[in-house]
């Protein structure tokens, strides 16, 4: 990742795993990215679907209110910034399910939420798309990184 | 003729925008540590950030404030952001997820 990647497009799991604290899934290493986020030395968008994703997981699994109180938390985070999906974005997306869904085995499916990743990837200059979901190393038309290989770029010497 | 939906030659345009909003600004709404600029009008769409000068510029946003308008989102979406945010939800949310060793699978998201 060079460094004029500034932009770092956050899926729901990087959250999920930072809450959950899923140390053997190297959860230091979402911790590690969201504290050089909230540094300064990258801002995280966070899509609008994103918000949706973890507001209806969180309450499932747990209740509405820890849902609520969850992503307050996380939308407090400095250098935190929710990206409004458009016309634009969700156009691209349709174009992206398509291309990687149609004859594909379901289980690798890309979901809407990911593709409205990918697609506003496209628009938004300068950025990645950071991710846990092995789904995601299909695609081929945006940057995408898993959090610990963009931690390891920042501190390489 | 079908529409050319192949990937992005380039990335769109990025203009400075600022000067040409100032007089919309009843329309637009103002985050100071922010600098994600986003503009749709009918003739363009673009987006600009502005990492190197972040701390110095602002967000503009075409959106509506209608968060700002519903009870229920100003309980959920915070006025400012809070430097201890990062570090209360670390971990904090084990107790929802004990049982659930399937989180970064498929059917769990799905």
């Amino acid at each position: 990742m060079n460094g004029l990647s500034e932009l770092v497009l956050l899926d729901t799991n990087i959250f999920l795993d930072l809450i959950g604290g899923f140390e053997e899934k190297d959860t230091v290493s979402s911790k590690k990215l969201l504290d050089s986020i909230k540094a300064g030395e990258k801002l995280g968008i966070v899509i609008a679907p994103v918000l949706c994703e973890l507001y209806y997981l969180i309450s499932r699994e747990g209740d509405e209110q820890e849902a609520q109180k969850f992503i307050k938390l996380i939308l407090s985070i400095p250098n935190i910034q929710v990206f409004p999906i458009g016309q634009e974005e969700a156009i691209r997306a349709g174009w992206v399910y398509h291309k990687y869904n149609a004859g594909q085995k379901h289980k690798n499916w890309l979901s809407l939420v990911d593709c409205l990743i990918i697609a506003s990837c496209f628009y938004l200059e300068s950025s990645v798309v950071c991710t846990w979901d092995s789904r995601f190393e299909q695609v081929k038309d945006v940057s995408i990184y898993k959090p610990s290989e963009i931690v390891k770029s920042n501190t390489a010497p | 003729m079908k529409p050319d939906m192949s990937p992005l030659k380039g990335k769109p345009k990025v203009l400075d925008l600022r000067d040409r909003l100032e007089d919309r600004l009843d329309s637009l709404q103002f985050f100071g540590d922010t600098t994600l600029v986003k503009v749709v009008t009918r003739e363009v769409t673009i987006v600009q950030p502005q990492i190197q000068t972040k701390k110095e510029s602002l967000l503009v946003s075409m959106m509506k404030s209608k968060e700002f308008q519903d009870d229920f989102l100003r309980e959920i979406i915070p006025a400012k952001k809070d430097p201890q945010a990062l570090d209360k939800l670390w971990g904090s949310g084990k107790h929802l997820f004990k049982n659930r060793k399937d989180i970064f699978e498929d059917e769990w998201v799905e």
